[in-house]
């Protein structure tokens, strides 16, 4: 799972446009991402430039 | 309440969808603008350095547009050579909240209309072919319909997958981007300036773009090739606090720029994708802002002949993607090949360059020479900048 820090987050939409499964939809104010068509791709990560994704662990 | 029919449906209230509207809407079509933000022209995530040329081919500059007048380009070398040649173009810092509210405008005068806070979610689609859209106003999933739908969604395109159109970029092809607008800054106030150092920057650079005397956008942009060891918002920070250390900032913004080449496909039955969306950024500058008007006024050339002759397939809306390529796609192709070259240099091969630049008179500087310069270096180089040259 893909975990969102929304404080950080500036909805820029740089993430959306990596996604290759379209997973992550966005408002004016908020990103979401779709847990169930993620595939753990890991690219909305690599590209945000605001270090606001992470990958969550189970713990 | 927003009406439920139109001829076209704008989704996206950038540059490239303001202008296709205002075209469109010039010969009588009726033409609905949706943005997803609360209001047209923020929040700016550009650097807003444009050349006058570009803009003046598509509406008279009106000058409450322009900050400040550009007229020399500084390249810093890794090793802090600078690296100064006249801009040969009249350059322009535009202020990208005032430019887009007036292309927003232009389109209202024609007779378009605009909503804010509207959030296009789907495409409505019927056998294969757009027939509208769903919209998310004010709490309310809203279907409108629509002859022909224009996807100017920007960086992350995602109205043109509904469509069928693959449009994500792989995260080489996307730079990561973060930008300040800062106060208080020694600089040379005219002059564009480019840090090439990959400490900071790698597979992109840092900008620092005047907006006045002492103020300036400062951002960088990282390919996504290299964010997961350099991140880019502590990467600025970083620059901030080894060139400007006594800059405040008044904004902060962060940003996507895709760096690739233009899609494939930019149309589908009852569809046409414009400017960031269909990836037409100059993927060496990572320049957004000519590329979305020329693609919103040659689609609203295809759009207009299309509802005249009441055939929205993709077969017909391909004049668009023919046009494109005609006009920007070679160039475009071209520029893709010479960011590939510039991203294989080193800091060293960038410290060589620059010594050589600084010992050729100022007036006989050009980007052609340094590319030319780049080649004989670099060996290693030579075939890459040939082939991007042949491509101009």
């Amino acid at each position: 799972m893909i975990h969102i820090d929304h404080d950080l987050c500036d909805v820029c939409g740089t993430c959306v446009g990596v996604c290759p499964v379209d997973c992550i939809s966005m408002s004016d104010t908020t990103l979401n991402i779709d847990d169930d068509l993620c595939i753990q791709c890991n690219f909305c990560i690599q590209v945000c430039p605001m270090e606001a994704l992470k990958e969550e662990t189970d713990d | 309440m927003i009406k439920r029919d139109w001829d076209i449906i704008v989704v996206g209230g950038g540059p490239a969808g303001t202008v296709f509207a205002r075209y469109a809407a010039e010969k009588g079509l009726s033409v609905l603008v949706l943005e997803k933000d609360r209001e047209i022209g923020l929040p700016v995530r550009c650097g807003e350095g444009v050349s006058m040329r570009g803009l003046e081919a598509f509406t008279p500059v009106n000058p409450r547009w322009i900050c400040r007048k550009i007229s020399a380009v500084n390249f810093y070398a890794p090793d802090g050579t600078l690296v100064d040649l006249d801009f040969k173009m009249e350059g322009a810092i535009l202020d990208r909240c005032v430019f887009d509210r007036d292309l927003a405008d232009l389109a209202a005068q024609a007779g378009a209309r605009i909503y804010t806070h509207a959030n296009v979610t789907d495409l409505i689609l019927d056998d294969q072919v757009v027939r509208g859209v769903v919209v998310r106003y004010r709490h309310e999933d809203v279907k409108l319909s629509a002859r022909l739908v224009i996807a100017a969604d920007g960086v992350e395109s995602r109205i043109a997958r509904k469509a069928g159109i693959k449009t994500a970029v792989t995260p080489e092809n996307m730079d990561s981007c973060v930008q300040v607008t800062a106060h208080g800054l020694d600089m040379n106030p005219d002059a564009l300036s480019f840090y090439m150092k990959r400490e900071y920057a790698p597979g992109g650079y840092v900008w620092v773009f005047p907006k006045s005397e002492t103020s300036a956008n400062v951002g960088l942009g990282i390919s996504g090739n290299f964010t997961h060891k350099i991140s880019p918002y502590k990467s600025l920070m970083k620059f901030l606090a080894d060139t400007f250390p006594n800059a405040s900032w008044s904004s902060l913004v962060a940003g996507g720029v895709p760096t690739d080449k233009t899609l494939d496909r930019i149309t589908a039955n009852g569809l046409m994708v414009v400017g960031d969306a269909a990836r037409m950024v100059n993927p060496l500058s990572g320049g957004g802002i000519h590329a979305a008007m020329k693609a919103g006024k040659l689609a609203a050339d295809t759009a207009v002949e299309a509802l005249k002759q009441n055939d929205v397939s993709e077969e017909f809306l391909k004049r668009y993607a023919k046009a494109w390529h005609e006009e920007a796609g070679k160039n475009h192709e071209g520029l893709y090949r010479l960011k590939e070259v510039v991203n294989k240099l080193t800091d060293e091969d960038l410290d060589k360059l620059g010594h050589k630049m600084v010992a050729i008179p100022k007036e006989k500087r050009s980007l052609t020479r340094i590319f030319k310069a780049v080649a004989w270096n670099n060996p290693r180089l030579i075939m890459d900048v040939a082939r991007a040259f042949s491509g101009i």
